[in-house]
């Protein structure tokens, strides 16, 4: 069983800077030094003005940036640790399918696939059979309060809030142990946006991790248990 | 593992001995300065996993559709090897497919890896129907027994979404995409573990590109085989790959997971391919 007080992920010295070959070279710092831990259960908010790293920092956990420095210790529940820094290509691989997740704030599917279909995949993916996927898909567009009519309908002809809501149902649907929410509340209005922090409680109950920025100081501090302030980096 | 592939060239032309160390990335160019020859793969080096998605981009002329006829043996390597560990010798050793016969290169390809051609014409029989093209393929894999082959066409065509109706109609009777439809289900109708695609969708209107991805895309998720992707367009790489290798003059410059390639590339020609895209 779970140990609600061990951690989940832990980052240490996390550094990372981008070099530009097509400008000579040039570097540019992204964040420097970024040390924070997140237990089971736990939802830490990354807050900072913007440029100051927080979704590149998102990123870098994910591997999608490549770190410079530092490590990412990442728990299982067997209390197993792996480093996502020095992991190779086919490892992270496995474990973005098993144990951690992204959600953006931009929706990136297939055209034509069905809203439904679209949320389903990830069940799908799991060895869920497809009727039963179809119904859980229909279950949490219900809890996110997308309206039934548009179930059949490809989402990238949704507007931006339902768009989010989508991507959002999409990364929860078949939760990871680690999730990392990019803004996930951004162009949502309070009934959409109150539903959406619902559903994040429910899955801190699942002893489901994650890492959240949130532009909406009101809207954190209803999910977050702590805080982590990311500095400006000053060249 | 699935693939292994080590320092893998190919060389057109009387090679004189330097032409690999005078081309690459590094020299900036292809020609050999000595003696003329084309270096058109230079020692490339990969490894996929069993259920793996790797694309490869770059410029034409980089190399990449090289690659893939070396590995489909379309073209004769010229030095390197290549394991491909569902073809074991007797002591179950992993063989290097590149030494293998012509009979021993038929099997592999009728049981073990397909190829998607960019052109239908050069994947199909344009003799055969095209439930006969899928049949072709289901025969060379072993199956005999005609009720099942039937049973078993009738399945791919179900799932590349052609009328059943149009089973004995000839590849030329039907629509460009419709033919690369049927290129699908003959690839994919021997259970590959390997299937290579070497731009799948180039030539094909945009709705008609959108469902050959889906279609490529579900069949894997059900089918769970491998595939390596060759193609120059980064939204096809984009919504196709786990995993992305960056070729020019016939070196690979960079690999990686495909959306770190896409998002934070390293080397400086991924960053002016990936700096280009409109």
């Amino acid at each position: 069983m779970d140990n609600k007080n061990s951690y989940r992920l832990r980052v240490h010295n996390l550094s990372k800077h981008f070099v530009l070959h097509q400008r000579g070279g040039k570097r540019i710092q992204g964040f420097t030094d970024v040390s924070f831990s997140v237990r089971r259960g736990e939802l830490l908010a990354l807050t900072g003005v913007s440029g100051s790293g927080k979704s590149s920092a998102l990123k870098t956990i994910y591997r999608t940036y490549i770190p410079s420095r530092g490590r990412i210790i990442l728990e299982s529940d067997d209390d197993s640790a792996v480093d996502l820094a020095c992991c190779s290509e086919s490892e992270i691989l496995s474990y973005r399918r098993h144990a951690m997740g992204f959600v953006t704030q931009f929706l990136k599917i297939l055209p034509r696939i069905s809203a439904l279909d679209a949320v389903a995949a990830p069940l799908l993916e799991n060895g869920v059979d497809r009727e039963e996927a179809r119904q859980r898909a229909a279950d949490l567009l219900d809890a996110l309060n997308i309206r039934r009519e548009l179930f059949n309908v490809s989402p990238l002809t949704f507007s931006g809030g339902e768009q989010q809501r989508i991507n959002i149902a999409r990364g929860v649907i078949a939760p990871r142990k680690l999730l990392l929410l990019d803004e996930p509340t951004a162009s949502l209005d309070e009934d959409s946006a109150g539903r959406v922090l619902k559903l994040l409680h429910r899955l801190k109950k699942q002893s489901i991790s994650m890492i959240g920025i949130f532009h909406d100081r009101e809207r954190m501090e209803q999910v977050a248990d702590s805080e982590y302030q990311m500095q400006l980096e000053r060249l | 593992m699935l693939l292994d592939i080590h320092s893998l060239s190919k060389i057109y032309g009387q090679s004189c001995g330097h032409c690999l160390d005078e081309t690459g990335e590094r020299q900036g160019r292809s020609i050999c300065p000595q003696c003329g020859s084309v270096v058109a793969v230079n020692r490339a080096c990969l490894q996929i996993e069993g259920d793996e998605i790797l694309g490869i981009v770059g410029e034409s002329g980089s190399g990449k559709s090289t690659l893939l006829q070396l590995l489909y043996r379309d073209v004769e390597a010229s030095s390197g090897e290549v394991f491909f560990h569902v073809i074991k010798d007797k002591k179950n050793r992993p063989v290097n497919i590149l030494d293998l016969d012509m009979l021993q290169t038929a099997r592999m390809r009728n049981e073990m890896m397909s190829m998607i051609y960019q052109n239908p014409r050069l994947g199909l029989n344009y003799l055969f129907s095209a439930g006969g093209n899928i049949a072709e393929k289901i025969i060379g894999a072993g199956e005999h027994r005609f009720e099942k082959i039937r049973n078993r066409v009738h399945h791919f065509v179900d799932k590349i979404e052609l009328p059943g109706t149009r089973v004995d109609d000839y590849p030329d009777t039907f629509s460009g995409g419709q033919q690369q439809r049927i290129q699908i289900a003959k690839a994919l109708s021997s259970s590959p573990n390997l299937l290579l695609l070497d731009e799948p969708t180039t030539g094909l209107d945009v709705s008609v590109q959108a469902r050959i991805l889906d279609l490529i895309k579900s069949l894997q998720k059900e089918m769970g085989f491998a595939m390596i992707v060759v193609s120059h367009d980064l939204g096809v790489i984009r919504h196709l790959t786990d995993i992305t290798v960056v070729m020019r003059h016939g070196s690979i410059v960079e690999y990686g997971l495909t959306d770190q390639i896409l998002e934070d590339p390293q080397h400086g020609y991924t960053q002016l391919l990936v700096s280009s895209i409109l």
